[in-house]
C-alpha cells in the first residue's frame, strides 16, 4: 500500500471502530497477497452492520461462520519491511 | 444490420514460455486473417482486449502494437474491463459497426501472464476488486465469499462445486487448444489444497498465456455465424455494496438485454460458454443467465444436465478452468469457439458470458444462425 | 487532611477502559519451552500471562482500551472534542520516532487539537502519563485528558522475565468537575520519585532488555515504591489503615505482597489488585490495569492508593477516592476487566512458540 493511500484510508477508522455486526459470509484464506503471508491463515468476512455492509479481514487466530456476532477493532493489516511504516486497519473479531 | 463472425482464431492456451506478448499478437493476427480468407487491408479498425499488459509485461499502448502488424496501420484501441475485457472488446467492436463508421473490424484478445511470479500475478489479478474496500482479500477469497453464501443459502454442496470442474476437464480433453488435458474425479477436486475456503486449488482457473481473435463484419458473407444480440451491464465494484450476494445482477441484466435484442429466450439456446473463473462462478452464471432457477443449477450440473445429452452444453471448450484463462483473450475465445461450432453445424444458437471482477461488469453475446 | 494543593474544581477519573489480548499461556508451558521445571514460576506467584496475537501491538491494545473508556465517557455525557490531551506510556512503542498516540487518536476520532506525546520510563510510563494528564486538567489547559499505559512486553526466550512479560493496556479519561460527584474517583494527592538506578535497561538496537539480577529488588523496586508511598501518605497525613485498597506495581506477585507488608498494608487491602497472577506483568499498563480492577469492584468513598514502579528508576504514587457516581455508572458497564480475564483462552506450547517468534521486534 502506498503511504498516501494508507494515510487517506485511516480517516475512516473512527467511523467504524467498535461497531458491531453479523457475519454474512466468510472465507478462510490459506493463500494471500505477499503483504499478508505472515498472517495466514486468516478469515475474510462480509459483515452486516446496522446500516451498511463492510468487507474486511478477520483478526489473527480466529475462525468465523455465517451468523457470528463480530465487532470492529484496530489491528495490523500486514507485515511490513523494516524500512516501511506499520500499516494498521480495521478487522473483525468475535464479540 | 447483420453482424457476422467472418473469421476466428484461438491460439494454444497454457504456459507459453517461448512466446512473448508480441509473438502472441502476431500469431493471433495471422491466424484470424488466414481463417477469414480476407486481405489484411480489409481490416478497418482494431479492438484489443487485454486486462493488464501494463503490469504483466510493462507494455501498454497495445492498440499501436497490434495496429503495426498491418501495413496500413488501422485505427486501434485497447479495451479493458478486468476479466470481461474480451467480451467488452467484442461489444465495443459491434458498437463501431452499428455506427456505420466501419464495416469490418478485428477484435484481438491477448494476455501474457507467466513472465511474472505467481505472487505478482495474484496481486495483479486482485486489481479487478475494489482497492479501497477489499484490501486483504484475494480474487479467490471474493468468490469464496460468494460460494460460502450460496452453500449456506441454497444448500449447494462441495461435491456439486467439484462436478463443475470434472465436467469442464472432460470437455477440454477433446479441445486441442485447451491448457489442460487431464481428467479429474470429484474426490480429486474436493481434496485439493484449500485456497480460500470453501474454494480449493482445483476450483480456480489457472494462470495462462494465450491469444484469440475474431473478425466481425456487417458486409454480406457466406459465414453462418451472426451475433444476434448483446448485453452489457454493470454493478458495484465491491461485494459489500451489492444488493444481494446470491446472484450477479450484472449477468442477469446483460442476459436480458441480449435476449431482447435477439428476440430469443433461454430455451432456444443449445450451448453456452460462461465465465467459470471459479467453480461457483459457473453455478451463478447458469442461474443468473436464466437457464436454471436460483439455487437449482448445482443439482442439475452434478446430474449431467449441462453436458452433452443434457439440457444444454455449458463450456464445451472446457471453460476458463480447463481451457485456461489468459484474461484478455477469454471473452474473445468464447466467441471464436462458439462460432467454430456453429460453422461446423454442431449448434445453431449459442451464448457467451464474460464477467469482470466479482461481477461488476458482465457481457453477454448471443450468436448463431437464424 | 491537607488538601491545599488540590484546586477547587476537583480533578479525577471520569472514565476508564482496559484491553487484553485474547489468549494466555501458562507459566508451566513456558517452563516446558525452556526445558526447565516449574520452580521459578511458582516462586514468582504467576500462573499465566497474556500473549498478544500476530496482528496486535501496543498501539492496537491502547486503541482497544481507549475505545472502551471513550464510549463510557460519551455515554456519561462527555464531549469528544473536549479531550485535548493524550499521553501514552509504554516500553514497546512500535516506533522509535513517530508517536503511538497519533495513531490511537485517529482510530478513536479525537480532536486534531491535541497535546500529545509518547512516554518511556519502563513500567511507570503509563502512570506518569496519568499524572501528566491529571495536571493538564487541573491546570485548566484541557477540559478532559486521556492517559494510556500499554505494552506488548518482550523477553528473551529462556530468560526469567519470559515467565511474566505480558501484554495489555489501560486507558483513563480525566476531568475536572465542580462538585466532584461527576467524577468516578477523585485525585486527592500524587507524588513521584526518580533516581538514576540501572536495574533494567534496553538500548534502541537491542531486541530485549537487560536486567541486573537481585539488584532489581531492594535498591530498585522496594526503595522507590517505599519512598513515593511514604511521601504521599505523609502529604495527606494518613496511615495505611485509613486506606481501603492498595495497588503496587506487579513485576510478579511476590514483590507487591512484600512491599505492602513492609509499608503496613494488609493482604486484604492488596488482594483485588493482584491480577498479575493470571495476566502477567503488563509493564506500563500494570499499575493502571490493577487500578482498573479495583475501580471495577470498589464501593463508594473508598480510598485507593496506587504506586507504580519504573526501572531506571522511579515511582508514581496516587491517592484516589471513589464516588457514588462510580457505583451507579458501573452498572451500565460491559467489558469489565474480570470478564476479559476469564475469557482468556489458553494456548499450547506450539502456538505459544509460534506467536512468540512472530512477535519479535
Amino acid at each position: 500500500m502506498q503511504i498516501t493511500e494508507y494515510w487517506r484510508s485511516n480517516k475512516d477508522w473512527s467511523k467504524y471502530l467498535g461497531k458491531k455486526g453479523k457475519v454474512l459470509s466468510v472465507s478462510m484464506m490459506e493463500v494471500s497477497a505477499s503483504d499478508q503471508i505472515e498472517l495466514l491463515p486468516y478469515a475474510y468476512l462480509l459483515v452486516e452492520l446496522e446500516k451498511e455492509k463492510i468487507s474486511l479481514m478477520g483478526v489473527a487466530h480466529q475462525e468465523f461462520k455465517i451468523g457470528d456476532e463480530v465487532e470492529i477493532v484496530l489491528r495490523k493489516i500486514k507485515k511490513e519491511a523494516s524500512s516501511e511504516i506499520i500499516c494498521y486497519g480495521l478487522k473483525a473479531q468475535h464479540v | 444490420m447483420n453482424i457476422k463472425v467472418i473469421g476466428s482464431y484461438i491460439g494454444q492456451f497454457g504456459e507459453l514460455w517461448d512466446k512473448s506478448l508480441t509473438d502472441l499478437i502476431k500469431e493471433g493476427v495471422n491466424g484470424v486473417l488466414t481463417d477469414a480468407q480476407i486481405f489484411p487491408s480489409e481490416i478497418e479498425a482494431i479492438f484489443v482486449a487485454n486486462k493488464a499488459g501494463g503490469s504483466f509485461n510493462e507494455q501498454r499502448h497495445l492498440g499501436a502494437l497490434v495496429s503495426e502488424q498491418f501495413s496500413h496501420f488501422p485505427p486501434a484501441m485497447r479495451v479493458e474491463g478486468a476479466c470481461a475485457s474480451g467480451g467488452l472488446a467484442v461489444v465495443t467492436a459491434q458498437q463501431a459497426l452499428l455506427s456505420g463508421l466501419y464495416k469490418t473490424v478485428l477484435v484481438l484478445g491477448v494476455e501474457k501472464m507467466t513472465d511474472v511470479s505467481s505472487n505478482q500475478a495474484s496481486a495483479i489479478l486482485a486489481t479487478a476488486a475494489s482497492r479501497e474496500k477489499e484490501y486483504g482479500s484475494t480474487f479467490p477469497a471474493l468468490y469464496a465469499i460468494l460460494a460460502d453464501y450460496h452453500m449456506h443459502q441454497y444448500g449447494t454442496t462441495r461435491e456439486q462445486l467439484s462436478s463443475v470442474v470434472v465436467k469442464n476437464h472432460l470437455h477440454a480433453f477433446d479441445n486441442p487448444k485447451a491448457q489442460f488435458h487431464k481428467k479429474f474425479t470429484l474426490e480429486d477436486v474436493s481434496n485439493s489444497a484449500i485456497v480460500a475456503s470453501p474454494l480449493r486449488l482445483l476450483d480456480c482457473s489457472p494462470i495462462s498465456d494465450g491469444v484469440s481473435a475474431v473478425i466481425l463484419s456487417s458486409k454480406k458473407s457466406n459465414r453462418k455465424t451472426q451475433i444476434l444480440g448483446f448485453g452489457h451491464a454493470q454493478d458495484t465494484l465491491a461485494l459489500q455494496d451489492r444488493q444481494e450476494l446470491g446472484k450477479l445482477v450484472a449477468t442477469q441484466k446483460a442476459a436480458k438485454q441480449a435476449f431482447n435484442q435477439a428476440s430469443l429466450s433461454q430455451k432456444d439456446i443449445q450451448a453456452i460458454e460462461v465465465h467459470d473463473c471459479f467453480s461457483i462462478a459457473e453455478i451463478l452464471a447458469t442461474e443468473d443467465l436464466g437457464f436454471f432457477a436460483k439455487g437449482q443449477a448445482a443439482k442439475a450440473i452434478i446430474k449431467g444436465q449441462t453436458t452433452y445429452g443434457g439440457k444444454l452444453v455449458v463450456n464445451p471448450s472446457g471453460g476458463l478452468k480447463a481451457c485456461g484463462h489468459p484474461v484478455g483473450a477469454t471473452g474473445v475465445k468464447q466467441i471464436a469457439y462458439l462460432s467454430s461450432l456453429i460453422e461446423a453445424g454442431q449448434f445453431n444458437l449459442t451464448l457467451a458470458h464474460n464477467v469482470g471482477g466479482s461481477g461488476a461488469t458482465a457481457i453477454v453475446n448471443i450468436l448463431g444462425r437464424k | 487532611m491537607k488538601n491545599s494543593k488540590i484546586s477547587k474544581n476537583r480533578t479525577g477519573i471520569v472514565a476508564y477502559g482496559t484491553a487484553l489480548p485474547k489468549q494466555k499461556v501458562s507459566t508451566n508451558t513456558i517452563a516446558q519451552s525452556q526445558g526447565k521445571n516449574s520452580d521459578l514460576a511458582k516462586s514468582l506467584g504467576v500462573v499465566s500471562k497474556t500473549v498478544p496475537s500476530l496482528d496486535e501491538d501496543t498501539i492496537t491494545l491502547a486503541t482497544g482500551a481507549g475505545k472502551i473508556a471513550l464510549d463510557r465517557f460519551l455515554t456519561n455525557g462527555g464531549v469528544i472534542n473536549d479531550i485535548n490531551t493524550l499521553f501514552i506510556g509504554s516500553e514497546s512503542h512500535p516506533y522509535a520516532v513517530k508517536p503511538s498516540g497519533t495513531i490511537v487518536k485517529t482510530a478513536l476520532g479525537l480532536s486534531n487539537y491535541l497535546s500529545m506525546a509518547d512516554l518511556q520510563f519502563a513500567c511507570k510510563a503509563g502512570s506518569q502519563s496519568l499524572q501528566i494528564a491529571l495536571a493538564y486538567v487541573q491546570a485548566g489547559m484541557s477540559k478532559n485528558a486521556m492517559a494510556i499505559g500499554a505494552d506488548t512486553a518482550q523477553a528473551r526466550p529462556g530468560d526469567a522475565l519470559e515467565y511474566t512479560a505480558a501484554a495489555g493496556a489501560a486507558a483513563f479519561i480525566l476531568g475536572n468537575e465542580k462538585n466532584g460527584d461527576q467524577l468516578l474517583a477523585e485525585l486527592l494527592a500524587t507524588k513521584s520519585v526518580a533516581t538514576d538506578t540501572p536495574d533494567f535497561w534496553r538500548k534502541p538496537k537491542e531486541s530485549y532488555p537487560q536486567h541486573f539480577g537481585r539488584f532489581t529488588g531492594e535498591p530498585a523496586y522496594f526503595k522507590h515504591v517505599t519512598m513515593a508511598t511514604k511521601a504521599l501518605l505523609e502529604e495527606v497525613n494518613l496511615q495505611p489503615a485509613d486506606i481501603d485498597f492498595c495497588v503496587f506495581h506487579t513485576p510478579n506477585a511476590k514483590f507487591p505482597q512484600q512491599v505492602a507488608k513492609q509499608l503496613g498494608f494488609t493482604a486484604k487491602q492488596l488482594l483485588p489488585s493482584l491480577i498479575v497472577k493470571e495476566v502477567g506483568n503488563t509493564y506500563a499498563a500494570a499499575s493502571l490495569l490493577a487500578l482498573g480492577e479495583v475501580l471495577d469492584i470498589a464501593p463508594t468513598k473508598s480510598k485507593i492508593l496506587v504506586c507504580s514502579y519504573g526501572s531506571g528508576a522511579g515511582a508514581d504514587a496516587f491517592l484516589f477516592e471513589t464516588t457514588n457516581h462510580l457505583v451507579t455508572q458501573r452498572k451500565k458497564y460491559s467489558s469489565m476487566l474480570a470478564e476479559q480475564i476469564s475469557a482468556l483462552q489458553v494456548i499450547d506450547l506450539a502456538n505459544y512458540q509460534k506467536m512468540r517468534s512472530q512477535n519479535e521486534h
